[in-house]
């Protein structure tokens, strides 16, 4: 029988372990070298990882963790804000994890200005200071949710694969589907009307295959083949007015190099655009696409709904697949009246520069159109070349901006709802597993170095096996549950 | 632990047991000597089969990837353990504590209702039947130890109703969530053991062993785990397309079912006398030699003896053994071919060994499942085709998920190719595993000094080949790849042998002679006898229009003569072939005529 007697031991023995764990863990987070200690300074900056030397980041990003790549004792940093805000923290084995709610406010209080970082090694017993860098926060908040397809950078097999939902002001990531919960059919291309996430569709390929759309809380399954159309819909394009989304049609071949330094080349042999109507379900062809004169492709609509932009390449079957190359057209279309006119117009000429353009997407304050320019064809990701190109609507004028361009490939990319962010697919980090890239935007049209996108252990990048796959940026969380995805996969509604 | 004993008969009865010399531990170290030899040596195979199914490692994604789903963490546990079945004894020893455990359990589930020493041979046979089942190599250790669990649980559940309650209140969705549909098993034995009464079932029996799972996996399938209902019954049972069809899991499962009703059988029946102690082991160490002679597949110790030897890279051992115990078997003959060209002896010996699968024993086809793809990756890094070898191996890891080997060769064709971080992030991933850090950190020295990529016998090599000019993989056509390579300048003798076989086992005799002027200028050896044969068929069939100034060897010419002067004397070509067979059936000329007649 338990007695008092035993209460209390039990008490204090758990007030000992308590005492003596956060003895152990306060231990962990300090000590860091005294402000009047010598301490010297090295020259070259801290390996890290995540880089975030001399980022810009949004007010409302979760806290950076970041590693430390290197051989230390032990490891310190410090976030300063202009405004006082003080964080200290140890890193274990070099990784340095920032509590949230700290972040947020040395974030909040430092709008518009900078975050000083130093960080500190020790080596035996002796302090040393990486130089400090900086980390600008700006005024404008970033879109506080991103979905992905996570999916192994694989060749044409797949096995787990899903699409998940990371709210970018903290770490949490959930699944809207998984495969697993769908036969393992594959699900690809979501897609959301101006990151509104009420208005969102993805496909499904395999023995539920269909294109699931969800509109409003609810759900609708749809077979978007035709007799006359080259497949079911592909590359989705919601127009702003939420009644029509524009497709492609692609007949899509692939194949594997064999000189080590290109790996995968995907290729369309015949492409088309199609209009989808939501209510009425009617499949149309966007006009003078139907035939094969054109490959055309990756439609977007203007943020006013008057403009149906896409890549087109004057390209055929026999064309050598090194020299297909697409530029980026527009078309007029009237919502009203549900109809295009006009001819099309060319909008880049990215051939004239020996390239091709893929994945016009045009920033929502309707200024820029950011696209990917590669050497050829029509699948960047595989491309090492590939990079972001700017073009200024107003002007005509294109550059390929230094600060969200790498030396690896930059691939799909989405804007947020304020023009002012950028994610984009990066393989600068090793050449093969995409992640999430985040750059900024400035009123003058330049783009800020970019950032990863944080993750709570800044080491689990290195052992993700996945690649974030068309990260696109949402202004509030799906709001449909998996469940109700699953089933109206099985069901149809 | 359950007691051996009878826990259910009243201490009076109890003394019976006492007074008999007990032969349970005595068969139990039997059983756990024979199992252990049994797979230390002739079944080895299974470790081997077992060891790289899955690369366990300590991370928590993986960990996680197994807990969100009814099962995980049994499964779990099976790819720890099977990382011990690397090391042959130390493997062998885990399997023979798994025999015994299943022996000794079946023992103390007889002893449930019966104090007989039958509960010996009990014990025996249901030992045979878990060896039978490992000796079926898709069979892995999770399954294995998922039954023992199920049968451990069931013997443990407590008689009284209060504690019986509790007991399954806790355990069903417990053991549900650990081990997934080895539930249903360890429901129908508890309520073999405990659910009757005078030969009726108690009504709430039905109500733990039917209605309460029923519940909670209607649950799970509505609340919790949003996987297909097929999937959260039926994980991880050995069943179902991956697994295979065989008996012996159902076997087992029927037979483990019907040892307490045996048991309660044999009560009634009055059996005296020393023939007791006789017949009924005589009769259990029978059945345990059927149930293991029928169960081991000698094709299958075969196939994964050659394949240890070939990952291995031990191809002296390989060839050595496949003289003896030629294969005839797909992936034997495609080792066997791997080895030929490794030593170098593909187009001198290739006929020596059977080759009824024509070009597909060279190189498969491309199969997006099974057992071709992960094996693919290893004809394409034999030719120095690092791309293709990269393609396979990545694959086989999307699909499999990363075993040590797709790793291994991951990790060796980036840095072949110069692709330093993702090398670091594959070697950091084997740093991160039981025991091959000392392979990563064999690997990760190349990561700080890429010079000695070149240095090394396996990467450098490869590192130094260029292709010319880039083409497209092609995974069906073999011959269109290694033609590519040649027209790419990859003029290596694995390319030219493997081309030269294509066109010998095809017996395209013009296309060998036109390739020969290549092949000489590029490898600087004596020509391949099959080759020399092959030129010397030309010649006598091209006398007019000869397109080759090469010289057949004399000796060839002479063996040549004997062989016509033999062939010569038969008209029969059945006798023509088992006079020639002897001397001349490695010979191409043998294969050019009888090719058919050989069975090919």
């Amino acid at each position: 029988m338990i007695t008092g007697r035993h209460i209390r031991a039990i008490v204090s023995i758990g007030i000992t372990l308590i005492v003596s764990s956060s003895g152990f863990f306060m231990s962990c987070n300090g000590p860091g070298p005294a402000r009047d200690a010598q301490v010297s300074q090295l020259t070259l900056p801290a390996n890290m990882f995540p880089d975030y030397n001399g980022v810009t980041v949004p007010p409302n990003i979760a806290p950076l963790n970041f590693t430390v790549r290197e051989e230390g004792e032990h490891f310190r940093a410090r976030w300063e804000g202009r405004d006082g805000t003080i964080i200290e923290q140890s890193g274990r084995k070099g990784a340095f994890r920032i509590p949230v709610k700290k972040w947020s406010e040395l974030l909040a209080g430092n709008r518009g200005g900078a975050v000083e970082v130093k960080v500190f090694k020790r080596e035996q017993g002796q302090w040393m200071a990486y130089p400090p860098f900086q980390i600008q926060v700006a005024e404008e908040e970033i879109d506080p949710f991103l979905v992905y397809r996570l999916i192994p950078p694989g060749y044409e097999t797949w096995t787990n694969m899903g699409l998940y939902q990371r709210d970018l002001t903290s770490f949490r990531e959930k699944p809207l589907i998984e495969n697993i919960n769908v036969e393992e059919n594959c699900v690809n291309c979501h897609s959301f009307n101006l990151g509104n996430s009420d208005e969102m569709l993805f496909h499904v390929r395999g023995s539920m295959g269909g294109t699931m759309i969800g509109k409003a809380g609810e759900i609708k399954k749809v077979d978007l083949k035709r007799e006359e159309t080259l497949s079911a819909g592909v590359y989705p394009a919601w127009h702003p007015a939420g009644n029509v989304i524009a497709f492609s049609t692609n007949r899509i071949e692939q194949y594997f190099h064999a000189r080590p330094g290109r790996t995968i080349e995907v290729m369309d042999r015949q492409s088309d655009l199609i209009l989808y109507q939501i209510h009425s379900g009617e499949v149309t062809h966007v006009p003078g696409t139907e035939d094969d004169e054109y490959m055309e492709t990756y439609p977007t609509w203007s943020p006013d709904g008057a403009w149906l932009y896409f890549s087109r390449a004057d390209a055929h079957e026999e064309t050598p697949f090194d020299s297909i190359r697409y530029n980026i057209y527009r078309i007029a279309f009237d919502p009203g009246t549900g109809k295009f006119s006009g001819d099309t117009e060319l909008v880049f000429d990215a051939t004239g520069q020996d390239w091709s353009a893929s994945f016009p997407r045009i920033s929502p304050d309707g200024r820029y159109l950011l696209c990917t320019v590669h050497d050829y064809g029509t699948f960047p990701i595989w491309h090492r070349e590939a990079d972001l190109c700017l073009v200024d609507l107003t002007s005509g004028a294109w550059k390929i901006p230094g600060g969200i361009n790498s030396d690896n490939t930059e691939s799909f990319h989405s804007w947020s709802a304020n023009s002012r962010w950028v994610v984009a697919s990066s393989r600068r980090d090793d050449g093969r597993y995409t992640k999430p890239y985040i750059s900024y935007l400035d009123n003058s049209g330049e783009f800020k170095k970019a950032f990863l996108i944080p993750r709570r252990n800044p080491r689990s990048y290195d052992l993700m096996m996945t690649s974030f796959n068309r990260p696109e940026l949402i202004t509030g969380p799906v709001s449909i549950p998996p469940r109700r995805w699953v089933r109206a996969a099985k069901l149809g509604k | 632990m359950c007691n051996l004993r009878s826990t259910r008969f009243p201490l009076n009865q109890q003394p019976r047991i006492r007074n008999i010399q007990n032969p349970v531990p005595f068969v139990g170290a039997l059983v756990f000597v024979l199992s252990f030899y049994w797979y230390g040596f002739p079944a080895r195979y299974v470790l081997f089969a077992n060891q790289d199914v899955t690369l366990f490692l300590t991370t928590s994604d993986y960990f996680h990837s197994f807990i969100n789903h009814p099962g995980g963490l049994l499964e779990y546990t099976g790819s720890f353990l099977s990382q011990i079945l690397r090391y042959r004894f130390p493997g062998a020893m885990l399997l023979g504590l798994m025999v015994c455990s299943a022996y000794y359990l079946a023992v103390a589930l007889f002893r449930h209702t019966s104090d007989r020493t039958e509960a010996v041979v009990v014990g025996l046979l249901t030992a045979a039947l878990v060896m039978a089942m490992h000796n079926y190599y898709p069979h892995r250790l999770h399954h294995s130890l998922g039954m023992i669990l199920a049968i451990l649980l069931a013997n443990s559940a407590p008689s009284n109703l209060k504690g019986k309650r509790i007991y399954m209140l806790i355990s069903v969705p417990v053991f549900y969530l650990v081990c997934g549909g080895f539930a249903w098993f360890y429901l129908v034995i508890w309520m073999i053991i405990g659910g009757f009464n005078n030969g009726r079932i108690i009504p709430e029996t039905l109500l733990w062993g039917i209605l309460y799972p029923a519940l909670l996996l209607l649950i799970s399938g509505r609340f919790l785990f949003l996987y297909p209902f097929k999937r959260l019954i039926f994980n991880p049972l050995p069943a179902g397309q991956a697994y295979g069809s065989v008996v012996w899991p159902v076997v087992f499962a029927v037979w483990m079912v019907l040892i307490p009703v045996l048991s309660r059988i044999l009560n009634r029946v009055r059996w005296k006398g020393p023939q007791r102690h006789i017949v009924a082991p005589l009769i259990a160490v029978a059945v345990t030699i059927l149930v293991l002679s029928f169960s081991y597949k000698r094709k299958n110790a075969a196939f994964f003896g050659i394949e240890e030897m070939a990952v291995r890279e031990d191809w002296d051992e390989l060839l050595r053994y496949v003289e003896k115990n030629p294969s005839t078997n797909l992936f034997g003959t495609f080792y066997t071919n791997l080895a030929l060209c490794y030593q170098g002896r593909l187009c001198s010996d290739l006929l020596k060994y059977p080759q009824p699968f024509g070009r597909r024993g060279l190189c498969f086809e491309w199969d997006s499942k099974g057992e071709v793809l992960r094996r693919g990756s290893d004809f394409f890094w034999a030719i120095g085709h690092v791309n293709e070898a990269h393609h396979w191996a990545f694959e086989s890891m999307v699909v499999d998920g990363i075993t040590r080997r797709n790793l291994k060769r991951l990790i060796e064709t980036e840095l072949v190719t110069g692709n330093v971080e993702l090398a670091s992030k594959y070697i950091g991933l084997m740093n991160r595993t039981l025991f091959d850090r000392p392979l990563a950190r064999y690997y990760a020295q190349f990561l700080e000094n890429p010079g000695l990529i070149r240095e090394d016998p396996v990467l450098g090599p490869r590192s130094l080949i260029r292709i010319r000019e880039d083409f497209f993989a092609d995974g069906i056509d073999l011959e269109k790849n290694l033609k590519s390579m040649v027209a790419g300048d990859v003029r290596t003798r694995p390319v030219f042998d493997y081309l030269m076989a294509l066109y010998l086992l095809e017996r395209r005799v013009d296309d060998v002679v036109a390739l020969l002027p290549d092949y000489v200028r590029s490898i600087p050896v004596q020509l391949p006898v099959l080759l020399d044969e092959t030129l010397l068929v030309y010649q006598i069939t091209h006398r007019e229009d000869s397109r080759t100034n090469l010289r057949v060897s004399q000796a060839t010419a002479r063996r040549f003569e004997d062989y016509a002067g033999i062939l010569r004397q038969h008209r029969d070509q059945s006798v023509a072939a088992a006079k020639l067979y002897p001397g001349y059936g490695q010979t191409f000329w043998f294969y050019l005529n009888f090719k058919e007649l050989i069975g090919y």
